[in-house]
């Protein structure tokens, strides 16, 4: 073996592909050459270091579809995708799904819609709206009104009915301050004759202490006359 | 279910057995990328381009036992084909290059997870430093765990070249490791 020979098998040699009968003599003559040892280790610790390298994030999955074999749950499943996840896209969706639905239904109903004249006239069912089928200016003036007066009542009534509403709160809150009032006054009357009584009952207790101690003095004021 | 299985359900017009072999071997093939390019972007349009070119070829894969080279194969050559489109000059000369932006300093860095971090960067930056055919057979030894006859296989080269390869690839990164000051240092933080 020489030293070319010796590098040809280090990388065999340092990733465990060698074969025994090689791999003897590679150390064998490793033994007798300890430059090119040297070189093996450093060539290891290259190894060891480049381990040292994290792996990569790891990537988004792929995903193949084939448009040709697509199940209906699979297309079902992409729709649901294209779908908007925002308010303002979900609520502009529905708003362009009525309109399209609108035209649709107006479409299949003949639904006709015509503005000129005294007012506007929707007619369905493929028949244009005829000249005279409508209110007159007069019948329409009496219908507004009638519509005006139905109004007017209606706001009395309802006018009305709160007026009474809160006059019968601020009649409870009145009954309830009223009685509330009594209430403390009883309290109040029956704390003062408590305490009357009270003030009544010491000033008794006070008396009987006060002729004791006065009738004690007394009989010593009398001993005392007596032993002299 | 074996790669071949799969193939041979794909082939029937099972787009599920082809998902899965896109899921079985897709972090390969991005690893393999990144790795080649240090770039996420890039990785991953090599990524997609590969399983594109595997979903219209399969069906000219005559040994489906074979599909692991076949697939390194097409993503070694796109790695290959992007580098020339580019115009892209993956290695330079050793002595071109500046400081490392880290060298010694890694064993003092107080967060480990940020030294890793940089320390990937730098080897990234020493691999990235080799010539393509000595990077592509580095990656595909030391980090797809493949063997030299697999590789060989692969790259359509004779196992020494491949060894030769691998030999001077390493050699040269440990050229650089030196030149960087990153050996022992780097390792100790473990």
């Amino acid at each position: 073996m020489n030293d070319q020979l010796a590098r040809t098998l280090f990388m065999e040699y340092l990733y465990d592909e060698i074969s025994a009968e090689d791999q003897a003599k590679l150390e064998s003559y490793l033994d007798k050459n300890p430059g090119l040892r040297q070189e093996l280790s450093e060539l290891r610790e290259t190894r060891s270091l480049l381990q040292q390298m994290p792996d990569p994030d790891t990537p988004p999955q792929l995903l193949v579809m084939d448009p040709r074999n697509r199940t209906l749950l699979q297309w079902c499943r992409e729709a649901r995708q294209l779908l908007p996840h925002s308010l303002l896209g979900k609520s502009a969706l529905a708003v362009a799904a009525g309109l399209i639905l609108l035209l649709v239904v107006g479409s299949v109903a003949q639904l006709q819609v015509d503005a000129s004249g005294d007012g506007v006239a929707i007619s369905m069912g493929g028949s244009s709206p005829e000249e005279g089928e409508g209110l007159t200016a007069v019948e329409a003036e009496v219908l507004a009104d009638e519509i005006r007066r139905e109004n007017a009542v209606m706001m009395a009534d309802y006018t009305e009915a709160i007026n009474r509403q809160h006059r019968q709160q601020l009649q409870q809150l009145i009954s309830y301050f009223q009685q509330q009032r009594i209430d403390d006054l009883q309290l109040v009357d029956q704390t003062l004759d408590a305490f009357q009584q009270t003030t009544h009952d010491r000033l008794l207790l006070t008396n009987r202490y006060l002729g004791e101690v006065l009738q004690t003095v007394r009989l010593q004021d009398q001993d005392q006359s007596i032993s002299k | 279910m074996t790669d071949a299985k799969l193939i041979e359900n794909f082939r029937k017009g099972d787009t599920a057995a082809f998902n899965r072999l896109v899921e079985r071997w897709q972090q390969r093939i991005h690893r393999l990328a990144y790795r080649y390019f240090a770039s996420h972007d890039e990785a991953m349009e090599i990524t997609q381009k590969t399983f594109i070119r595997v979903y219209h070829k399969l069906n000219t894969l005559d040994d489906t036992e074979q599909f692991n080279a076949w697939i390194y194969r097409i993503a070694n050559n796109l790695c290959l084909d992007e580098t020339k489109r580019a115009g892209r000059r993956r290695s330079s000369p050793m002595e071109a290059l500046g400081k490392p932006p880290v060298a010694k300093g890694l064993a003092s860095n107080p967060d480990r997870q940020v030294e890793k971090n940089e320390l990937g960067s730098i080897l990234q930056l020493a691999l990235n430093q080799l010539p393509p055919e000595q990077r592509i057979v580095v990656i595909m030894k030391e980090y797809e765990g493949l063997k030299f006859r697999e590789i060989a296989e692969i790259l359509e080269e004779p196992e020494n070249t491949v060894k030769s390869r691998l030999y001077y690839g390493l050699t040269k990164l440990r050229q650089l490791f030196n030149q960087w000051n990153i050996e022992s240092e780097a390792l100790r933080y473990e």
